[in-house]
């Protein structure tokens, strides 16, 4: 039997749990904790967003709380517009504005790289924060706008309940085909360019192609985070989108560990459900996301998600080699 | 006349503030060119700093001239320490680890800040009178603007002896230029990357205390900090004369622009420039490029 074989089952059984258990959660907890989890469902297409470029694509960008904005905005704008707007038409034309902007942003990328690149990406999002300010007529200025709930024909996603289970269905759906894109070529040809741009250049990977790629997709990702975000919370203003955002966005990924996707899901339970749990915490909680994100880059670089995996690896082999025994 | 008047009026008051950019803008270079880290704690050290000097001067009614020694010289420790207990483990890691770990340290310097003052906006009283009295041509100034002016100018005249005539300056060059190489000459680099952050840190520190009245006092200061930033990149990374003409330049443009066009555009035109000079320019107006080998 194969590695990976023997890999799978448990696996599986275990994903069956956990999803049985997601499900199961409204029945469970009360209101505020079902909205705590639709937040980090949220959080967790956003990290896989920021991963697909960050960590397997090797390129950090502290602008991407513009494509939150972009996605949040563009729902906001397009259901309180037009009545009755169906939901999946305004997330899917918010994650491609998004993913447009995050192509053209990504051009930036082919002229520079590392730290030069993380201070465009903020140049970028400082310039769309401002336009989310000052465009007032469209985004409604400092004063923000009201979200209507997500709309399809005569459906409508009121109780927090029912947001739970819209945003756990987007989540599972994006995640699905995340997955799928890590492991196709597309995925490998990222990784490749992070590893070397010029060997993977030498393999006949597009610099221009990927580079752009990879950006839009991570866009994408974010923007439509930004959308249920917007369904979620039912009012948004430029404070939800400024560069503090954007730093979190990138510490949920290094904290949760760069190229591991478990690691994204861990870094957004860790930095977002938690401070959740404690009243009062939020005074606190910019301290304690710097004391984490410190101490994981100076103790743990493969993030938490990263040595948790080797841990995990290093008890399975040990067992498995007492039952060969 | 009045229109050329006017845009000299103007010129002046953004060359002032761009003195004070120049000034932040030479902090990041500094540390730049010691230990290859772009330091984006930088902004919020300056806000702690000014924090210091606030309760210097509120709380302690000090004269100008000690919270100016003062504040420069808890800073200065504060810098040193921060680099010998977190920076100096990342010598020799990825850019992009020292950065975020530069965030971090950013994160915990504002959160504190907040902490031991405070979240809301405070005042600091001007060190100059800020009475402004006429010139010829119609111009007018107050002793504030000439007083950020002359400190600004001072401390970067004072900088540039340090680094040109003194043997600690001769060691910093020496390790921005190559850090083995000088090592194997006998500089003793630790030292140089700590007074690199020392000096940031208290040339910061007289920045802050030069704009914090023209502002509001708080926390989130540390954004105009970070225009620095732009000053920096737009002078070309690593050139301090490009850091101080970047700060001019930039703080000229910001004044001009906020005066002739909505105000949209002003705050737009920094982050624009500084996306544009990446993109289009990244070696600046007096930076080196860099050329990467395989």
């Amino acid at each position: 039997m194969n590695r990976d074989q023997y890999y799978a089952w448990p696996k599986i059984i275990l994903y069956c749990l956990v999803g049985l258990m997601i499900i199961r959660v409204p029945i469970f907890f009360g209101d505020y904790f079902v909205f705590v989890f639709s937040i980090i469902c949220v959080y967790i297409i956003v990290a896989f967003g920021m991963n697909l470029l960050a960590g397997y694509s090797g390129m950090l960008s502290l602008g991407h709380q513009a494509f939150f904005g972009i996605g949040a905005y563009a729902v906001a704008i397009l259901s309180t517009r037009i009545p009755g707007f169906p939901f999946p038409v305004a997330l899917l034309i918010g994650g491609f504005l998004s993913a447009l902007i995050g192509y053209l942003l990504g051009f930036s990328a082919l002229r520079t790289s590392g730290v030069y690149l993380a201070i465009a990406t903020i140049a970028f999002g400082m310039i769309m924060g401002e336009i989310f300010t000052e465009w007032s007529a469209l985004t409604g200025g400092p004063n923000g706008l009201s979200v209507v709930p997500p709309t399809i024909g005569s459906i409508q996603f009121k109780s927090s309940v029912e947001m739970f289970y819209f945003i756990l269905i987007i989540t599972a759906i994006l995640f699905f085909l995340g997955m799928n894109l890590i492991s196709s070529n597309i995925g490998r040809a990222f990784i490749a360019l992070r590893e070397s741009e010029i060997s993977a250049q030498s393999y006949g990977i597009s610099l221009v192609k990927t580079k752009t790629l990879a950006f839009a997709i991570s866009a994408l990702y974010v923007g439509v985070a930004g959308g249920l975000y917007a369904y979620l919370i039912k009012y948004i203003s430029p404070i939800d989108f400024s560069l503090l955002i954007g730093i979190e966005f990138v510490v949920i990924v290094v904290v949760g560990g760069l190229g591991t996707i478990s690691g994204s899901i861990i870094g957004a339970i860790i930095l977002f459900a938690l401070p959740q749990l404690f009243a009062g915490f939020t005074d606190w909680q910019e301290m304690v996301t710097g004391a984490v994100l410190l101490f994981v880059i100076l103790f743990l670089p493969e993030g938490l998600g990263g040595s948790l995996h080797r841990a995990a690896s290093r008890l399975w082999a040990s067992v498995s080699k007492e039952t060969e025994h | 006349m009045e229109f050329l008047t006017e845009i000299a009026q103007q010129i002046i008051f953004g060359a002032v503030i761009g003195c004070v950019y120049a000034l932040v803008a030479i902090c990041f270079v500094l540390i730049y060119k010691a230990t290859d880290i772009i330091n984006f704690a930088q902004g919020e050290m300056v806000v702690f700093s000014t924090f210091i000097s606030y309760s210097l001067v509120v709380t302690y009614h000090l004269p100008y001239w000690q919270v100016f020694i003062i504040s420069f010289t808890i800073s200065w420790f504060m810098g040193m320490l921060i680099e010998s207990t977190v920076f100096r483990r990342l010598i020799g890691a990825p850019h992009l680890n020292a950065l975020m770990v530069s965030v971090a340290v950013g994160m915990i310097i504002r959160n504190a800040t907040g902490h031991i003052w405070t979240f809301d906006d405070l005042r600091l009283p001007p060190p100059f009178s800020d009475k402004v009295f006429q010139l010829p041509l119609g111009l007018v100034v107050s002793p504030l603007f000439i007083g950020i002016l002359s400190v600004a100018i001072a401390v970067m005249v004072v900088l540039f002896i340090f680094l040109n005539k003194t043997k600690a300056g001769l060691s910093i060059r020496a390790t921005s230029q190559n850090v083995n190489a000088a090592r194997l000459m006998g500089v003793p680099v630790s030292r140089v990357f700590s007074i690199s952050w020392g000096l940031s840190a208290g040339i910061g520190s007289i920045a802050g205390i030069l704009i914090a009245p023209l502002l509001i006092l708080n926390v989130g200061m540390f954004i105009v900090i970070l225009k620095a930033l732009v000053a920096a990149v737009l002078g070309g990374f690593g050139s301090l004369p490009g850091a101080i003409l970047g700060g001019i330049l930039l703080g000229v443009l910001e004044n001009l622009v906020g005066t002739y066009l909505p105000n949209w555009v002003k705050h737009i035109l920094v982050w624009a420039i500084l996306l544009i000079v990446i993109i289009v320019m990244p070696q600046g107006l007096l930076g080196v490029r860099k050329q990467k080998r395989v």
